[in-house]
């Protein structure tokens, strides 16, 4: 990935880590300077957050995300009906959440919200 | 933060160095970060200069929101109707003084 810096400085190179606050560990980079004149190459870099103007990241990014949250969300829904086996029916008094689930979200609201 | 929701199709995004950016606002958050994808960034030449060229910046962008100066929904009939390599401007001033 590329990120351009407010100063002008950009810096390709692999993202390792980052944090909630944009702060950012790449690897293997090589960095140019706001005239594009001089080029250096840091094994590893750390970039403040702050620092970033923007980030310029591939194209299949876009898609693997999207498909990491649609598999996140439909673990969701796994996570609620797998946990009770009885989760499938509405009108069973599933003996959860003291015989309570009926038809008020009776998946997940039974479990412990006594 | 009122929600940038209606706004995820295709924005016009003035960055601070005068850089203007259209693209699909994939997602954003509460400090205006945005994520575009199929950015395209146009560069107008003034008018007394040759055609103007039309880039396309790299496809997915993440851009910071201390860089966002103003975001706009681009009207998609108008914005079919123009031919950018005719249009010229002069360049939009950036937003530090020193």
């Amino acid at each position: 990935m590329l990120v351009e810096l407010k100063n002008g400085e950009t810096l390709n190179g692999h993202l390792v880590s980052c944090d909630t606050y944009m702060n950012l560990t790449l690897r293997e980079v090589v960095q140019t300077s706001p005239d594009g004149d001089r080029f250096y190459r840091l094994a590893e870099a750390y970039v403040r957050g702050n620092n970033i103007k923007y980030l310029r990241l591939p194209d299949e990014l876009i898609d693997t995300v999207k498909e990491q949250q649609a598999m996140q969300q439909a673990q969701g829904h796994h996570g609620r009906g797998g946990g009770s086996d009885r989760g499938g029916g509405r009108f069973q008094r599933g003996g959860r959440g003291g015989g309570r689930g009926a038809p008020r979200g009776g998946r997940g609201g039974g479990r412990g919200r006594g | 933060m009122s929600s940038l929701g209606p706004f995820v199709a295709s924005n016009h995004y003035p960055n601070p160095d005068g850089r203007t950016l259209t693209g699909q606002l994939q997602g954003h958050d509460q400090t205006t970060n945005l994520i575009l994808s199929g950015t395209v960034e146009r560069i107008f030449s003034p008018p007394d200069s040759d055609e103007p060229s039309q880039e396309v910046e790299h496809g997915l962008y993440l851009i910071r929101g201390d860089n966002v100066a103003l975001c706009g929904l681009v009207d998609e009939g108008l914005e079919g109707g123009i031919d950018w390599t005719a249009v010229k401007a002069y360049p939009l001033g950036g937003m530090k003084h020193s």
